[in-house]
């Protein structure tokens, strides 16, 4: 089942949660609704998550934080998809100020991302 | 040299200086490039932001005299969205003259993708009396760069006609808790206290209330912050204990804890635990007990009786609002 809001595309396949962030800017509150909806889709159940942020633009600190704390209810492991200097940044930055609590790595590709998910299924 | 490669240069130059002449409030425009440069301009935002933070811990609300510099900027905006007052330290943040910030829309200092949130509180709030509201916007400065802000808005009837709109923008939105609960004492003994304490004094009192941490210690207390996120479910051991694990003393981690991260160690333990349990409570049909036990909690009482404390719901309560 493919779920959409204005920020993100959420679809589990195979266990694991796909989410395609669009392109903006994440603050506090688009995370807020960004979690929430992606706990909706998941009904309580502990799942992988692909994380698509090659469209982010940026992302400011009280997001990280959220995101690194109450983003990570419900997920075993979290990968990356990045492509670009802009997305591999955010990505760095991310993993390096936030000590994200659950296994987190980035990926150039969904192949290897999947790859990397499947060992927390 | 491409114009917009030039011009994503200059901007960077221009934050520099500001960030070394001590201000970091600012941030540079974003644009739809997707380069290296672009990479820099994301960190070197993230990075003012950081730095932004740790000042304000670090010093302004530690400070006596600071405080009373929280409030940034205050606008009076009439009924057709134009400037009809504007404070000194507002033209200064914004680097724009009084008489072109005046008579002038509001929605003018504000980023393209500001003013259509702007656009819509101010029009929201015409339709009542009394409103009170805030919204995240960002500001642009005269140098090209932008300053995002937390904007508390107030709506007021200046008279039986028309109505006024009150703009106040804090400076340091995330310490507010700490800053709201010290204001009212401290912004008058900090001024009488100014004038009695000559400067020594002052250090020597700052000096005092601090605990003297090496680069190694902060290192261990950083670890021990992230060791505490990682095993929030794990039985947590003795302060003693948990000071042993990590190479430090309990002294050093008690009060180094607390001048770093601004709480106690006991507290930061059971505010995160709460933060992953509410997740739990609101986006699943898990039993309390069940959730209790995953974030750590000794029993379901001492579990309920925190939450409630902390969120002013039980956690039954706050799942049955929650699905409504």
């Amino acid at each position: 089942m493919l779920v959409e809001n204005d920020y993100a595309t959420y679809e589990i396949i195979d266990g694991v949660v796909h989410v395609i962030y669009k392109n903006i800017d994440l603050d506090i509150s688009r995370s807020v609704r960004i979690v929430k909806d992606r706990l909706q889709l998941q009904a309580g159940r502990f799942m992988p998550i692909l994380c698509d942020i090659r469209a982010i633009q940026g992302i400011d600190k009280a997001a990280r934080a959220y995101l690194s704390l109450e983003g990570s209810a419900f997920v075993n492991a979290v990968a990356f998809v990045v492509d670009s200097p802009v997305s591999e940044m955010l990505s760095d930055i991310y993993l390096t100020t936030n000590s994200p609590t659950i296994p987190t790595k980035s990926f150039l590709n969904s192949e290897e991302a999947i790859k990397f998910l499947n060992r927390f299924r | 040299m491409e114009e917009h490669i030039e011009q994503r240069l200059s901007s960077l130059r221009v934050m520099l200086l500001k960030m070394l002449a001590g201000s970091y409030y600012q941030r540079i425009k974003r644009s739809k490039h997707n380069d290296i440069l672009e990479s820099f301009i994301l960190g070197f935002n993230v990075l003012a932001e950081e730095f932004q933070d740790v000042l304000v811990h670090q010093g302004y609300a530690n400070r006596d005299a600071a405080i009373l510099d929280v409030v940034q900027m205050s606008f009076i905006i009439d009924e057709h969205g134009m400037v009809e007052m504007v404070n000194k330290i507002a033209c200064k943040t914004l680097s724009r003259r009084k008489r072109n910030i005046i008579d002038r829309p509001f929605a003018a200092l504000l980023t393209e993708g500001s003013v259509q949130k702007w656009e819509k509180v101010f029009q929201q709030s015409a339709n009542r009396r009394a409103y009170d509201t805030s919204v995240d916007l960002v500001f642009k400065s005269k140098g090209g760069l932008e300053i995002p802000k937390t904007v508390y808005v107030s709506r007021y009837y200046k008279n039986a006609q028309g109505y006024r709109t009150l703009i106040t923008v804090i400076h340091h939105t995330n310490y507010q808790k700490k800053i709201q609960s010290g204001i009212s004492g401290r912004i008058n003994k900090g001024k009488l206290n100014e004038k009695k304490r000559s400067v020594k004094d002052r250090i020597a009192l700052l000096k005092k209330s601090k605990v003297r941490l090496s680069l190694e210690d902060i290192q261990k207390i950083k670890m021990a912050h992230d060791m505490i996120l990682t095993n929030l479910n794990d039985d947590f051991p003795p302060l003693k204990e948990f000071a042993l694990q990590l190479g430090t003393n309990e002294f050093k981690l008690k009060y180094g804890f607390k001048e770093l991260y601004g709480t106690t160690v006991h507290k930061f333990l059971i505010e995160e635990r709460l933060r992953k349990a509410l997740m739990m409570v609101l986006y699943s049909d898990r039993p309390f007990k069940n959730i209790a036990e995953m974030t750590g909690f000794k029993s379901l009482p001492h579990f309920s009786r925190s939450f409630k404390k902390t969120y002013g719901h039980s956690p039954s309560e706050m799942r049955k609002i929650n699905n409504v």
